[in-house]
């Protein structure tokens, strides 16, 4: 099965913009071939994903990837160092790529993947994203649906 | 004896949020002995007034992101009695199907994750992967259930979207027909049922690690839901349980006279106490309250495992919540056949009948919580009040540590065991102190 999974705090501005994309996929009926998982900020959830039926993952978050604010990139986890300090993985605090470390080091197959990174514009307690993400929305869909061979 | 003991630990590890833990001992006598909570308040009762109800919801539950779907629910219900909305049978069902989602899957989470490395003498899960790979990989197994359960019904496990003011907005699944939802739950049972072995193994486990739970009694009062429907959990009268097996219910409207906040000098968070000096509340708590109320086959694991009410050491609220995931499972799947039986309907979500004041309380998995309300003629909110279950169990936790630092001098036990006892002891309450958010940093390698 290939999935879905989008990352990141709805109330924190355009640190929402994993979430946002995905469920606009659920709710648009557009999540054919392939499963949508709102993850938020649960990196455990997203490690339950490394298992040997996992055909192909494709993770949208925000990054700080020192791009212009709303440019998308896709990388896969192998072609980036990540700058974060972060102590562990809980639910409290995250970063994916830590994900893939720690998987590797454990001996969890890991799955094919692609991370669609989005360069925020905008991280503050806020509900909704900022114009310069927003505007670029469909954008980030498209890529998404394209990850996966489905636009 | 004669010692000096110095412990600070400076932010626990495997908790949600900030709490430190510090003693002093200077030539065997204690100086200090504290639970300090240094978080910063949140203030989100003041950022819902001036609010429509139909966004209250939605702004309480990012309170918390393992328990969100429990701050949706008190508030979704705390909305409707200020507005005077009954739900249907069909929701009330459907949302203690996403109560026992969330329960479940926070439990899975904090006896694996965050619990079973103390027992196992590892400092995380993952260094078990080359020896446990069966329990690691059984452990994300039970997670990712979790998840697919609460998205079934709630759209998210973590702040579910389909749970509104007066029912859903859409049905299980995100079906777009009513066969199409039936055939969703129908799956969700079968995914439910498939657990079982897992939870069995778990069950095995437990047992073998049982000795390795410390030996620490502590009577103290037990709050928690209690409900002539099921084991307390989604609704139902708060109940107060004191050592001697006496036992008080209070009305939900009535919740201020059994929390009694208070501020302390050595807590940001407001500690709160009823009868005697703090209480506890959680599954521990809440099974104390309800055991006779549990599904059979969880019982049979409770007395397999020991847990026999009242029950009056702190560290076996683990072993309880292992018990609470196990009947959560198995009333979901009761629930399913209910619904199944009756048959799902396409409802819209019942409509407003007036705007008052308005409270309720549901379980999370740290215990019981409250949220009140009131609206304006608009249906904008004037006024908002949480008291969630953590800051319950700080007074709690406090109380414990008065008693066990003494013990374990007396006993002599080494500085280090010491700190571990206390950490593995304020961990067994699941303190969810705070929640944030953080994202990617990255740069391309050459």
């Amino acid at each position: 099965m290939r999935y879905l999974i989008g990352l990141g705090n709805y109330a924190m501005g355009d640190d929402g913009i994993g979430l946002r994309v995905v469920e606009y996929i659920s709710e648009a009926g557009l999540d054919t071939g392939f499963k949508v998982v709102e993850a938020g900020n649960d990196g455990i959830l997203v490690l339950t994903y490394f298992t040997e039926d996992t055909e192909r993952l494709v993770i949208v978050d925000a990054a700080d990837f020192g791009g212009k604010p709303g440019e998308v990139t896709t990388f896969s986890p192998e072609d980036v160092n990540s700058c974060k300090q972060v102590g562990t993985v809980s639910t409290h605090e995250g970063d994916v790529l830590k994900l893939f470390e720690m998987a590797r080091r454990v001996g969890l197959p890991v799955p094919r993947t692609d991370i669609i990174a989005i360069q925020p514009a905008r991280m503050k307690p806020d509900q909704g994203l900022s114009p310069e993400l927003e505007r670029r929305f469909e954008e980030y869909v498209r890529a998404a649906l394209t990850c996966l061979g489905e636009a | 004896m004669s010692r000096n003991v110095s412990i600070n630990v400076h932010h626990i590890t495997r908790v949600e949020g900030h709490g430190n833990i510090v003693v002093n001992v200077n030539d065997g006598t204690i100086e200090k002995c504290e639970w300090q909570v240094p978080e910063a308040p949140r203030f989100f009762e003041a950022m819902v007034r001036g609010r429509h109800y139909s966004e209250v919801a939605r702004i309480t539950s990012r309170i918390c992101g393992i328990c969100s779907v429990g701050h949706t629910l008190a508030s979704l219900k705390a909305t409707e009695a200020a507005l005077g909305i009954e739900i249907s049978e069909q929701t009330d069902l459907l949302r203690r199907i996403l109560k026992h989602a969330e329960n479940y899957d926070s439990h899975v989470l904090h006896v694996y994750f965050l619990v079973a490395p103390d027992l196992l003498d590892v400092p995380s899960v993952f260094p078990l992967v080359p020896t446990h790979g069966d329990v690691v990989k059984r452990a994300l197994r039970m997670k990712r259930l979790g998840h697919e359960w609460g998205s079934c019904i709630g759209g998210r496990t973590t702040h579910p979207t389909r749970a509104v003011v007066g029912g859903f907005a859409s049905l299980p699944g995100a079906a777009r027909t009513v066969r199409e939802a039936e055939a969703n739950l129908s799956e969700l049972k079968d995914k439910l049922l498939a657990v079982v072995p897992d939870a069995v193994e778990t069950f095995k486990l437990l047992c073998d690690l049982a000795a390795k739970i410390p030996a620490f009694e502590r009577p103290t009062e037990y709050v928690g839901l209690v409900d002539d429907f099921e084991y307390g959990l989604y609704d139902g009268k708060i109940g107060c349980l004191m050592p001697d097996g006496s036992r008080e219910l209070f009305d939900v409207e009535d919740y201020r006279k059994v929390t009694n906040e208070y501020v302390t000098d050595q807590s940001t968070a407001k500690f709160t106490k009823h009868n005697m000096s703090s209480y506890m509340a959680g599954a521990m708590a809440r099974m104390n309250l309800n055991y006779d109320m549990l599904h059979p086959e969880a019982a049979k694991l409770a007395e397999g495992l020991g847990f026999k009410p009242i029950c009056v050491n702190p560290y076996m609220n683990s072993v309880a919540q292992f018990i609470e995931a196990v009947h959560s499972v198995y009333m979901s799947v009761e629930y399913i056949d209910r619904l199944l039986t009756k048959g799902l309907k396409e409802e819209k979500p019942v409509a407003p009948t007036k705007y008052e004041r308005g409270v309720a309380s549901t379980e999370v998995p740290r215990g019981i919580l409250f949220h009140e309300y009131a609206y304006d003629a608009d249906g904008t909110c004037t006024m908002g009040n949480c008291i969630i279950p953590t800051n319950q169990n700080h007074a709690n936790i406090q109380c414990d540590f008065e008693k066990i630092v003494p013990e374990m001098l007396a006993a002599d036990v080494p500085e280090d065991k010491m700190e571990l006892g206390l950490e593995m002891l304020v961990r067994a309450y699941d303190p969810c102190i705070s929640c944030s958010t953080h994202y990617l940093d990255v740069t391309f390698k050459k």
